[in-house]
């Protein structure tokens, strides 16, 4: 199904779990090294900055190469700009399939780079050729275009934006077509995040699906967001009044006030409880999205008295489970799994220099203000 | 390791029957690491305090509680010195180890609630005088100290705009290019360039002198780009400065591409690839519009040419530069 050479995707899996293995003990180092040299991997993957140059290189040059021809063309490409791209995309396609199954490339950059060009291209002319039919057909289209991208690239990016655009089909499709849509809206919405969560869930876990392991993170992901959202309090609110011109306070406020609330822990217990990374990320975000959910509606205290007991709380927190788990309990550790890594330390000082600035910089008036930089970034989540 | 690699390999014969049988344990109980979540915690709720601490101070200037929160400050930040201090092993040059994750953001909310403190001291009394742009100096000094005295990359960071800051521009990655006016004051580009120079011979001094060497990366990876970006724009900007800003540009591009080959460090020689690849190109172009007369609609469609030959170009450079330093694929 996909574009690429499974079978040295399946090497790299295994030279990568021997690696694993081989740093936690389980096998001696000439093992590894045996495993490694009847599994040999030669698709061209460099590492992320060349991924980044060549996918920019790749994205720039078609993009010239466009420019150039709709010069040449000027006349006949204005009067149908649409068909123009839907070309275009379908020729970058045509382009990725064919230099994948040429060129020995993985993650290169260049199939990045030709797969979003291309995809770009063709949802555009999409769009713009669908401008005046319903949404509902738009969507069916876009969605079964991302979806065919993820089966052959197994793209997350694009399988998102497929998700996305499947949720918007059931969104306007309910709307246009179901005569009580408006009040079983948010439950439809939820349903169906909640069983596509336990499909995806289930795809992960089959050996069959190795090569899109990625790509169901993000769909798990998408799912649980979508599936907090359709019962969010403030989201419902606006919803209403913004789709379906509804007035007021939504029905069943107690019930919306519980989903705002409850589910972010939910998740939580639930990524603890099954050792799973996805719901426990999602739901720690979540919190955020509970709190601002809260303080749309009441102005609990003020602001930094918000932002000085949420510090309190989240260090008082992390200080526990730091000695909770000073050595590992039930198969929980607060060590990092591989070793620390140089680029991810860099990153870190240069997230903290670039928020935590506690003295007026530069271009900024002197203000009382001493903390500027920390309280105007997280003002946002509060 | 996944149950059926497992079966292959044994059935390859590449695995022993102790081996396979230990994968087969570990399959079923892997640790799970909440490193990342709980790191991820600590910063934000650092962010929260600090900013949120730094704010109540102000918001409650002239109330009796003022003094409570001012003193509460006060000891939140010695106690924090305190545990740090505590926790941390003896002063060396060398690189030192941080204990875990969560004493290094006590030392981090340590030094930014110092900064709070003194910052408040300094606007209300101006204690430390007026002169020297002491509101930014004095930090600057606890940072650095803080940074070397417990060996903190993130402090190293801080102090480093704080740096910046002192000579009057923004470095920190976003502010970079948005809170600058590099287009209208020359003073501010021949700043930048300053400031790159100064942190480039710090970064060389740190791994030459052996003084905390592992710091040398943080201060090329800052120096590289506001160099570069001040020399750009000093090109795009500076009518008739071309001859001066261009030679800067290329002698900084000169040093950075083999300081990368020397480190072996991928990312130095894209960064000098990259802006190589903006200097020349508006270079190329500049030339193409000053033959506007004489080209007329050729210079739109020669400009459009060499930027795909170009951007074929420069992927086929990062390629062999890749090549070059295979074994290294981190910074």
């Amino acid at each position: 199904m996909l574009i690429y050479n499974t079978a040295e995707l399946d090497n790299a899996l295994i030279r990568q779990e021997a690696d694993d293995a081989k740093a936690a003990g389980v096998i001696v180092q000439g093992t590894a090294e045996r495993i490694k040299a009847a599994h040999p991997y030669t698709l061209y993957s460099p590492n992320i900055f060349v991924r980044i140059g060549l996918g920019l290189a790749t994205v720039l040059c078609v993009l010239l190469a466009t420019g150039l021809f709709f010069l040449l063309m000027m006349d006949g490409a204005i009067r149908s700009i649409e068909i123009f791209f839907l070309v275009w995309g379908v020729l970058a396609y045509g382009t990725l399939e064919m230099w994948m199954s040429g060129h020995r490339h993985y993650r290169s950059g260049v199939d990045d780079g030709l797969t979003w060009v291309s995809a770009v291209y063709i949802a555009g002319a999409l769009v713009a050729l669908m401008e005046n039919d319903s949404p509902v057909l738009l969507f069916i289209l876009l969605t079964a275009l991302a979806s065919w991208y993820t089966v052959r690239t197994s793209d997350p990016g694009i399988a998102l934006c497929g998700w996305v655009c499947g949720i918007m089909i059931v969104v306007y499709g309910a709307i246009a077509y179901i005569p009580g849509a408006r009040y079983l809206l948010p439950f439809l919405v939820m349903g169906i995040s909640a069983g596509a969560y336990l499909l995806f869930t289930r795809i992960q876990r089959n050996f069959r699906f190795r090569h899109y392991d990625l790509c169901l993170d993000v769909l798990r992901l998408g799912t649980l967001a979508t599936l907090y959202l359709a019962g969010n309090y403030y989201v419902v609110h606006i919803a209403g009044m913004e789709l379906l011109g509804m007035e007021g306070e939504p029905p069943l406020p107690w019930l919306f006030w519980t989903l705002s609330i409850a589910i972010p822990p939910v998740y939580i217990w639930m990524g603890l409880l099954r050792k799973d990374r996805i719901p426990l990320a999602m739901g720690l975000i979540l919190i955020a999205m509970a709190v601002f959910t809260i303080r749309a509606y009441h102005a609990v205290m003020p602001i930094e008295t918000a932002m000085v007991l949420g510090g309190i709380f989240l260090v008082g927190v992390s200080y526990f489970v730091h000695r909770y788990l000073k050595k590992p309990k039930h198969g929980f550790t607060t060590e990092a799994m591989h070793t620390r890594s140089f680029g991810a330390q860099q990153l870190e000082g240069l997230i903290i220099a670039e928020t935590m600035q506690p003295t007026p910089q530069a271009g900024e008036a002197f203000q009382f203000g001493g903390g500027s930089g920390g309280g105007g970034g997280a003002s946002n989540e509060f | 390791m996944r149950k059926n690699f497992i079966h292959q390999l044994a059935d390859e014969g590449l695995l022993s029957e102790t081996e396979r049988l230990r994968l087969e344990a570990q399959s079923g109980s892997r640790l799970f690491s909440l490193h990342w979540e709980l790191k991820t915690m600590l910063y934000l709720g650092v962010l929260l305090l600090s900013g949120g601490l730094g704010t109540l101070i102000y918001k409650n200037i002239d109330t009796i509680g003022h003094q409570a929160i001012l003193a509460g400050i006060g000891l939140l930040c010695a106690a924090c010195f305190w545990y740090a201090n505590k926790h941390t092993a003896p002063f060396t040059w060398e690189k030192t180890e941080s204990p875990n994750a969560w004493w290094d953001y006590v030392v981090l909310l340590g030094c930014l609630l110092f900064i709070s403190f003194i910052t408040y001291l300094q606007g209300q009394y101006e204690v430390f005088g007026t002169r020297l742009g002491s509101a930014t100096f004095i930090p600057m000094v606890v940072l650095f100290f803080c940074a070397y005295y417990f060996d903190h990359l993130g402090v190293l960071s801080l102090a480093i705009t704080n740096f910046a800051a002192w000579l009057g521009i923004a470095i920190t990655p976003m502010h970079l290019l948005s809170s600058n006016a590099f287009g209208t004051e020359r003073r501010l580009i021949d700043t930048a360039l300053l400031i790159g120079l100064v942190l480039t011979a710090a970064g060389f001094a740190s791994g030459r002198f052996n003084r905390k060497a592992h710091f040398s990366f943080t201060y090329y990876n800052f120096a590289v780009h506001v160099f570069c970006i001040g020399a750009l724009c000093g090109m795009f900007f500076e009518d008739g400065m071309l001859l001066l800003y261009t030679p800067a540009l290329a002698a900084a591009l000169a040093f950075y591409y083999f300081l990368g080959v020397r480190l072996r460090s991928f990312y130095f020689l894209l960064m000098t690839v990259i802006y190589a690849y903006i200097g020349l190109g508006y270079l190329v172009i500049f030339m193409l519009i000053l033959a506007m007369d004489s080209l007329e609609m050729g210079v739109l469609y020669l400009s459009i040419l060499y930027l795909i030959v170009s951007s074929i170009a420069m992927a086929r450079i990062l390629i062999h530069l890749n090549r070059k330093l295979k074994s290294h694929a981190d910074l």
